[in-house]
């Protein structure tokens, strides 16, 4: 009896396991994209239900009316300070389009449409980088648009179904961004890491890159917008037999704790494929 | 049957909350409670039974739609984690706690192994040398620690709603 039930525990086993296998196999097409869709069609209402019953219990205690006199007084302060260099870069602004229609120079600025969406949920691996957000195809989300918040960039749309979508968040490992450190204008590749730490690669030797340089996001590669800031450069290790400098970057966005994020809607990325030429055969 | 409805209610409200609510309860990261597997590990070991290795199907079917991997790794993961916890349910012993301490070990260190194994395999840039280590090692202890604490009620209620046979 005992050999028998084990017998059959054993095959239900193998065919679970062969049902992960096919679903797996079918990951790579449309299929499996559908499927999950349909699951999260169903459990995305719940989640959004869920998280807000507990959400209250994670937010941020008020803050006491000293502290709030003070902050406002800061507050006030900046607010001063950035007028009057609002009023300066205007200044600039005008100056810079006088010289371009001098020089019959046009270029569009760069304005984006944003889609807020609240963060609802993590993967369920806390060794993968994602976060689920509680829109989707339906709001005009599609894969490979870009999430930043009001800090900078986040991730990008990885997966979209009609109700939400899942975030590949910056940090993770398989992520990497073409950026460039504003104050040298050096460009360089942001990799994401095991440990959810941020490395810059790629520095030439000669580029004066230290700590507390900005990082921006460069536009090369066509699949970001140029200009997002990402995060601040911690520490450099630059060694005299090495190739390029490297970097480790501190997130300009808090990633563990985000709850509300933007979608950049407007940008589509660049596909480079057609522009890379294809090697001639030899026989030709 | 009863087994196989509760868990189609059970399953993914747990799913959601190891998505929704546990992240936040981590503090700074230091370790990941795994919510599913160490229900379905102390389900399968209560009760050793066919219908209670569906619950792995569920419970990997409902992680992968809530995660970035691809569909199908937690499924195995989660089989392969299973079917050692019904296997030892099936003992005399099973009851005792260096059994459930032993199970939830080597489960844990299954599923992670074979998660890992499916991440490379399906082309995820996993860095073997630099796994997070102490992280792995804090969550296989809370997993244990957790297992523990619920096994008596878990095996209260496979109690209520099942009807135990004798083997011969």
């Amino acid at each position: 009896m005992y050999r028998n039930k084990l017998q059959t525990n054993v095959i239900l086993s193998a065919t679970i396991i062969a049902i992960g296998i096919l679903l797996l196999s079918l990951s790579y097409s449309d299929s499996s994209s559908k499927f999950k869709g349909v699951i999260s069609t169903i459990i995305t209402p719940l989640q959004i239900n869920i998280y807000s019953l507990v959400e209250p219990l994670f937010t941020n205690e008020p803050i006491a009316p000293e502290e709030l006199v003070n902050l406002n007084a800061t507050l006030t302060a900046e607010i001063a300070l950035l007028r009057s260099e609002n009023i300066r870069l205007s200044e600039t602004i005008y100056e810079r389009d006088m010289l371009a229609a001098l020089l019959n120079y046009t270029k569009l600025d760069n304005v984006n449409t944003y889609i807020s969406a609240n963060v609802i949920g993590k993967d369920t691996s806390s060794f993968l980088q994602y976060v689920i957000i509680d829109i989707g195809t339906t709001g005009g989300v599609q894969r490979d648009m870009p999430v930043v918040t009001d800090a900078g960039l986040v991730g990008i749309i990885n997966e979209a179904t009609p109700r939400a979508s899942k975030v590949l968040l910056v940090n993770s490992d398989q992520m990497a961004v073409n950026v460039r450190v504003q104050n040298s204008r050096a460009d360089g590749v942001l990799f994401g890491q095991a440990s959810k730490d941020l490395r810059l690669r790629y520095i030439a030797l000669d580029a004066n890159i230290s700590a507390g340089d900005l990082v921006v996001t460069s536009g090369l590669g066509g699949s970001l917008p140029a200009n997002i800031p990402v995060g601040v450069i911690a520490s450099v290790r630059s060694r005299a037999y090495d190739v390029f400098q490297e970097a480790e970057v501190l997130p300009l966005a808090n990633l563990d704790k985000i709850e509300i994020v933007m979608i950049i809607t407007d940008f589509t990325t660049i596909e480079l494929k057609p522009l890379i030429s294809t090697p001639i055969p030899d026989d030709l | 049957m009863r087994n196989i409805i509760l868990g189609l209610l059970v399953i993914p409200l747990l799913a959601i909350f190891q998505s929704t609510l546990l992240p936040y309860l981590n503090l700074h990261g230091e370790f990941n409670l795994d919510l599913v597997l160490v229900i379905v590990l102390s389900w399968n070991l209560a009760y050793p039974n066919s219908e209670s290795l569906l619950w792995s199907l569920l419970g990997g079917l409902m992680l992968d739609s809530l995660s970035g991997a691809h569909m199908g790794i937690n499924i195995i993961s989660l089989t392969m984690a299973s079917l050692i916890a019904n296997l030892a349910g099936s003992r005399v012993w099973s009851t005792h706690i260096i059994l459930r301490i032993s199970v939830g070990i080597t489960g844990t260190i299954i599923y992670y192994l074979v998660y890992f194994l499916l991440l490379t395999i399906t082309g995820w840039r996993t860095d073997w040398a630099n796994l997070p280590i102490e992280n792995l090692v804090s969550s296989i202890i809370i997993n244990v620690l957790v297992m523990i604490m619920i096994f008596p009620s878990i095996r209260w209620l496979t109690a209520k709603i099942t009807q135990h046979s004798i083997d011969i």
